[in-house]
């Protein structure tokens, strides 16, 4: 057999080796492995030192976390305890905690589940971001209708024409086009003061309500991206 | 649930804590991940799937390392280095003075220098002794899969010219014997 053709047979040989080490040779294969290992000294050597290796980290300790750290789990997942700690404990321990409160059917209302939800979902400053802008858009969107319907920017126009204001009216109009002339000029205030509620609205909208969603989206954006590059695919 | 919580801490805590030991130099971070990894079983504990409670715990320890590993490596590699030092010597638990067997030595810190998934796939099957499906599950890979990287992790060791050197050291001292 020529030196290099040798050479193949024992890389090819060597591969097996951590198969062999498993016993996941089948008949044939283990036959041919152990009667090259026979005969050949260095693939010989390469089994000892990798059937030593083996061995050795199979003998590796197992390690074992403190008992501190038990204790501070075990009071984590006791609800007096964290309910104790909450100042210092972080949000997120207290929430698991308090998820299990939670499943308490009586005395949990909306808005202290609407709490509950920014407190384990979102960072507490995107949290609160987003809170003051529902509460914001809310007033800005409410505030005219309420407001608005019962007082007109400008008030709107009476026609009277009896007594002394019928001898006012010039010789050129009747009073007929007068009170017509009134009731289009009520028309024409009503459609102002109409614009200017939609104007306040939109200048609101504007100013206040979409820069507070765009920095809502933008640290959601942050929050979402960062860190996650190169992770494994995991439940979390 | 806190009785059963409590007992899975008792159940698993050797293999998250190992996991996380054979990839970061210092017991006290490896310390931190478990702790990380417990409040994390505990939060999700009503939507977890029970039957793969040791899978899911693997998964997120395998998570956690990573992150923790990035995050160091953000630091200024000096300081973190003198730190893990102090850390270090201030430590004597039963875990570093088994390792002060050189072999033993060597070897763990050939593993924790091999690349990821290599370390894990590694110490949960060699050090561990867990089974193919629990590797798999937590990995999201397949059985072959699993297989050539455990396979090439064995070969990187066996790589190691401070595992061979001490190999050989052993090898003819005992030839000096007979």
């Amino acid at each position: 057999m020529s030196r290099s053709s040798e050479q193949t047979q024992c890389y090819a040989m060597q591969l097996q080796i951590d198969t062999f080490l498993d016993g996941e040779l089948d008949g044939e294969q283990q036959l041919a492995f152990v009667g090259h290992v026979a005969e050949c000294g260095g693939c010989a050597h390469e089994l000892r030192y990798a059937q030593h290796l083996y061995e050795s980290v199979l003998d590796l300790p197992k390690a074992d976390c403190s008992d501190a750290l038990i204790d501070n789990l075990v009071a984590i997942s006791s609800q007096k305890r964290v309910q104790q700690h909450e100042g210092h404990e972080g949000h997120r321990e207290k929430t698991g905690a308090l998820a299990e409160t939670s499943r308490q059917p009586s005395r949990v209302g909306f808005f202290t589940q609407l709490d509950q939800f920014f407190r384990d979902r979102l960072p507490l400053t995107i949290g609160f971001a987003a809170l003051s802008t529902l509460v914001i858009a809310v007033v800005i969107v409410m505030t005219p209708r309420v407001d608005n319907a019962p007082q007109p920017l400008v008030a709107e126009v009476t026609p009277d024409l009896s007594g002394e204001n019928a001898a006012m009216i010039p010789a050129a109009f009747n009073a007929a086009e007068v009170r017509i002339a009134l009731e289009e000029l009520n028309t024409a205030i009503d459609y102002l003061n109409r614009v200017s509620r939609q104007t306040e609205t939109m200048i609101g909208e504007r100013f206040v309500v979409l820069p507070l969603q765009q920095n809502v989206n933008s640290s959601l954006r942050r929050a979402s991206f960062s860190g996650n590059e190169d992770r494994q695919a995991g439940p979390i | 649930m806190q009785i059963e919580f409590q007992q899975a801490i008792e159940k698993h805590r050797q293999r998250v804590v190992t996991l996380a030991r054979y990839s970061l130099r210092s017991a006290a971070d490896a310390d931190d991940i478990a702790q990380e990894v417990f409040v994390k079983l505990w939060q999700h504990w009503p939507k977890i799937d029970h039957d793969k409670q040791l899978p899911w715990l693997l998964r997120v320890t395998h998570n956690a390392i990573i992150d923790f590993i990035r995050r160091r490596k953000t630091r200024n590699e000096s300081i973190d280095d003198a730190v893990d030092v102090e850390a270090q010597a201030a430590e004597q638990s039963q875990f570093e003075v088994l390792e002060n067997n050189q072999l033993t030595a060597s070897l763990t810190d050939a593993i924790r220098q091999l690349d990821e998934p290599f370390r894990s796939i590694l110490v949960m099957r060699d050090v561990q002794g867990l089974s193919y499906a629990d590797i798999e599950e937590s990995l999201d890979m397949n059985a072959s899969q699993v297989k050539v990287y455990l396979h090439r992790a064995r070969r990187k060791l066996r790589a190691d010219p401070q595992l061979r050197l001490r190999f050989e050291e052993i090898n003819s001292s005992g030839d000096d014997v007979v």
